[in-house]
């Protein structure tokens, strides 16, 4: 690992901007430090804490739970830089004024305070979840952390707002756990540079999705791995994955819906995390075909709706031409009725 | 060591438990029965492999047999559902007819409608009739394990009490001598793939429960129609193997709980009536089939087979 994760302030950016900054002038600078949420989302962190800010939210959490087994790039960046994560929130809870900040860890990590513990297994860095066990209430179905006055950042993130607001630094660099271990990687870099056999994966083992041979690191790429070699076996239906699955979907019949290009809405229930390949004893690339599932099913609704959008149209002008022969038809009849009465007299 | 004892975490290493669990099974078969039920064994896995071999050629991957260790289960299964006398050769066949017919040319693992082992268990005992047959219909070879099986005594007892065929050789204290040693050491395999939790409890309790309530109502304390006690039914014949090796099979049993429930509770019933009303000794791999024949329908039953769906 590198020591100095992001370099030099940069001279656009301006200088660190301490606590008396004010909401606009704080947000403006993590815009243009281009901060956006490094957990995946990619969403940038500006807009979202002017939402965050709006629906009032009183309590942030920084989200150092490993959204996946083998993805330690956050639970790495918080031994080496809890200072500065620890800074990124409070930047962001004076921001929203918030009343509450924490930072969730797995347990056993031995982290200082503000950390939370939260409980271990899978799906743990899913937002709602964790919102739910530090809150001690759910989220409603459906819902957003923002519902229950919680706004959840990932802990990359508020390094990158730290240093952002306090240092002028821009993003540019970000740890990535690759294969073992975790390196400090240019955003930008060719995943072909990293040295892992392909074909390659972006993001975990289990949830990760396969990246193209010209990818890059990207700010929301938090690990790089290489598909495993043995090819999954057939789906024994043993069930395994339907304990395992956090929405109390059932993976297998998914599975099989998936193989058989049949119709199984509740796909779109699925959080893709991975819990269910995890468990797995197949191999099977679960949540990459839940993920092709979901996007063949919004494809097909797509087109019903372009196509029946087509046939609304062409109804509503077959009517249209309707109408207007009948009502020519009518003046012509109304003419010659005029006609032969003028004839008449 | 430990790692045997721990749940596995790959398609390959479960079948590896079920392999471990069916040692007991057949080393106590051996005991029981003689040296012919390790031959049958045997051959079962040496046909199994050049079976499983060939298809595997034959569907263009890796030849090399017993990859996903399905197959050599299925084998034992088979060797072990034979009657202890029975010829080789005939083991041969129905190892083929299992994995050929019954599970490469559906597809392979993952894919079979039946169960391998009882399709091709089945086949050859519709099939070759004679050859899988006991003289016991006369009554006067049921001395010894090499003769009739308590089941075949039972059904061919004539007029006799149970207590009278009970005093005949093949009976033993629970169910049926020989065969209830088989059963308790399948038995005890089978506790152990609970605690590996390779398979769970339902379907075997199910399937227990099944095959002991309709011998419960038609329990009338041993007379010329008995139809025998629920504990010799739980250990006569492939009960046990049946319960824990082969009803558990998931591909071939629903999925939801409490439609699992219905399949094991199904299956014990049907073979209590194969064994007391149909033509065959021992119903179980009928009675298995027919559980899987339901399965489709039963995995359909719930609207797209997916939990807490509307």
């Amino acid at each position: 690992m590198s020591p100095s994760p992001n370099q030099a302030p940069d001279a656009l950016l301006g200088p660190p901007l301490d606590r008396s900054a004010g909401f606009e002038e704080t947000l403006r600078r993590i815009e243009r430090a281009g901060v956006v949420g490094m957990g995946g989302a990619g969403y940038p962190t500006a807009r979202k804490l002017r939402e965050a800010k709006a629906s009032g939210a009183e309590t942030v959490i920084g989200n150092g739970m490993a959204s996946e087994s083998g993805a330690g790039a956050d639970r790495a960046l918080l031994r080496q830089h809890f200072t500065e994560v620890a800074g990124g929130l409070r930047v962001v809870g004076d921001c929203l004024g918030a009343a509450r900040t924490v930072i969730a860890v797995p347990p056993g990590s031995g982290l200082p305070s503000p950390a939370v513990e939260a409980r271990p297994g899978l799906p743990e860095g899913d937002e709602k979840r964790l919102t739910a066990h530090v809150l001690g209430r759910a989220v409603p179905a459906g819902g957003r952390p923002t519902d229950v006055g919680v706004v959840v950042f990932n802990v990359a993130t508020l390094f990158a707002v730290f240093e952002a607001v306090r240092l002028g630094k821009p993003l540019r660099r970000r740890l990535v756990t690759i294969g073992d271990e975790e390196r400090w990687l240019r955003i930008g870099t060719p995943l072909a540079e990293l040295g892992l056999a392909p074909p390659l994966r972006i993001g975990g083992m289990f949830a990760g999705r396969p990246a193209s041979v010209n990818a890059v690191v990207e700010a929301t790429t938090f690990c790089v791995s290489s598909v495993p070699a043995e090819s999954p076996l057939p789906c024994i239906r043993c069930g395994w994955c339907v304990p395992a699955c956090p929405e109390g979907l059932e993976p297998a019949a998914l599975h099989a819906a998936f193989e058989h290009d049949s119709a199984d809405n509740t796909v779109f229930d699925c959080i893709e995390c991975g819990a269910c390949a995890a468990a797995c004893p197949s191999a099977i690339d679960l949540v990459n075909e839940f993920r092709a599932s979901k996007a063949r099913l919004r494809d097909e609704r797509d087109r019903r709706e372009r196509a029946d959008a087509a046939k609304r149209r062409f109804d509503a002008r077959q009517r249209r031409l309707e109408r207007r022969a009948q009502r020519q038809a009518e003046e012509r009849a109304e003419r010659m009725r005029r006609r032969r009465s003028q004839r008449a007299w | 060591m430990l790692r045997v004892f721990a749940k596995p975490e790959s398609t390959p290493a479960v079948m590896d438990r079920v392999l471990i669990a069916l040692v007991p099974a057949v080393g106590v078969s051996a005991w029981a029965f003689g040296p012919l039920v390790l031959a049958q064994c045997a051959v079962a896995l040496a046909s199994g492999a050049l079976f499983d071999a060939g298809c595997q050629w034959l569907r263009q991957r890796s030849p090399l047999p017993f990859q996903d260790r399905s197959a050599p289960v299925t084998c034992l299964l088979v060797a072990l559902a034979m009657p202890p006398q029975a010829a080789l050769w005939i083991v041969v066949v129905a190892v083929g007819i299992a994995i050929v017919l019954a599970k490469e040319v559906y597809g392979g693992l993952g894919r079979n409608l039946f169960n391998p082992a009882m399709a091709g268990y089945a086949a050859v005992l519709v099939a070759y009739p004679q050859a899988l047959a006991f003289a016991a219909s006369d009554g006067t070879d049921v001395h010894g394990v090499t003769g009739a099986t308590a089941l075949d005594a039972l059904k061919h007892r004539g007029a006799a009490t149970v207590a009278e065929v009970w005093d005949g050789a093949p009976f033993g204290a629970l169910g049926a001598a020989g065969f209830e040693l088989v059963n308790l050491a399948a038995l005890a395999g089978g506790l152990y793939l609970l605690a590996v939790r390779v398979v769970h409890w339902r379907i075997p309790t199910a399937l227990l429960l099944g095959l002991a309530l309709p011998a419960v109502a038609f329990y009338d304390g041993g007379s010329s129609a008995s139809l025998g006690s629920p504990l010799f039914h739980w250990f006569a014949g492939a009960t046990m193997l049946g319960a824990f090796f082969i009803a558990t099979d998931p591909v071939t049993a629903p999925r939801a709980a409490g439609h699992q429930w219905l399949f094991g509770i199904g299956i014990g019933a049907a073979t209590f009536a194969i064994r007391s009303a149909g033509s065959y000794p021992d119903g179980i791999a009928f009675a298995v089939l027919l559980g899987n024949l339901a399965t489709p329908a039963l995995d359909r039953l719930r609207g797209r087979g997916v939990v807490g769906a509307a």
